[in-house]
């Protein structure tokens, strides 16, 4: 039973499954059979080949964006000043 | 002000009994505003968690071990507030936006589970421009309160799945869901917004 179940999700796998099993390779190692259902989609697939990478560079550029640095935000005076009054409220 | 290595040394040395909350300000104010910032998406938010914080950091001051930079010690308190705010926002989310995602989600994809639209190709590497971060930056922030609690956890702040799961109490399936519909609707926006 599982061996047909692991056929049939490498022989049916669609689009919205295998973006979610792009995703989920994220968080988590896939199965073998998931690991080979998403390949063999991927042979006939550009579309969720280009998922996958464009995924790759959203993660690494949000990791960046987390920094916080990057987008060059600051205080405006007003907010400085409204902070610096409440810290120093006793 | 700009912070300059010197003074980030200082800071780290510094014996906490001594520490000045308007010296953090001074020091620290912008790097917490653009960490909140990246994170929360409205400024006048940003704000305040930059506030709470430095306020938590003057009633917490005696438990900061002075092991660990002032700089990161705030951080550590300004990312619990961020998973507060972001959760608070989720319970307070109308269920319109998180609707309105479900449904352009599911308009990706065909009937027979499909891509609708072919995919663009993107370049192998993103633009590094300040244009580039805000359109990621709003990209993020559009998605519904759900999703970006997930995807900040997740993405920016690099948490474990598990972690994740624990503080927003929610199964890992749930957020392999959640995630998976953020990251295909951040994707969409990204290819609007930025390659069109």
């Amino acid at each position: 039973m599982k061996f047909f179940s692991a056929i049939k999700l490498i022989l049916t796998l669609h689009c919205e499954e295998s973006t979610r099993l792009i995703s989920d390779g994220l968080e988590r190692d896939l199965s073998f059979v998931e690991r080979t259902a998403v390949r063999a989609h991927f042979i006939s697939c550009r579309s969720c080949r280009k998922f996958r990478k464009q995924l790759e560079l959203v993660r690494e550029e949000a990791r960046r964006l987390g920094e916080g640095s990057v987008t060059g935000a600051k205080l405006s005076h007003e907010a400085r000043q409204r902070i610096k009054r409440a810290i120093n409220e006793p | 002000m700009p912070v300059t290595g010197e003074i980030m040394n200082q800071g780290a040395t510094e014996q906490p009994t001594r520490a000045e909350p308007e010296r953090w300000l001074a020091e620290h104010g912008d790097a917490l505003f653009a960490f909140a910032l990246a994170r929360i998406g409205k400024p006048a938010d940003a704000e305040d968690l930059v506030q709470e914080t430095l306020c938590a950091g003057i009633r917490g001051r005696d438990k900061f071990e002075g092991k660990s930079q002032v700089r990161s010690w705030l951080i550590g308190i300004l990312k619990r507030k961020i998973v507060d705010l972001l959760r608070q926002r989720a319970r307070d989310e109308s269920g319109k936006r998180q609707l309105a995602a479900d449904d352009l989600f599911a308009q990706q994809f065909s009937a027979q589970g499909h891509w609708s639209q072919r995919q663009r190709r993107w370049t192998d590497s993103l633009p590094e421009t300040e244009e580039f971060w805000q359109i990621l930056h709003g990209c993020v922030s559009r998605l519904p309160p759900n999703f970006v609690a997930v995807f900040v956890m997740r993405e920016l702040d690099e948490e474990a799945p598990k972690e994740i799961c624990n503080k927003l109490d929610i199964t890992p399936s749930n957020l392999a869901v959640r995630l998976h519909r953020a990251r295909v609707l951040l994707r969409k926006c990204l290819e609007e917004r930025w390659f069109s």
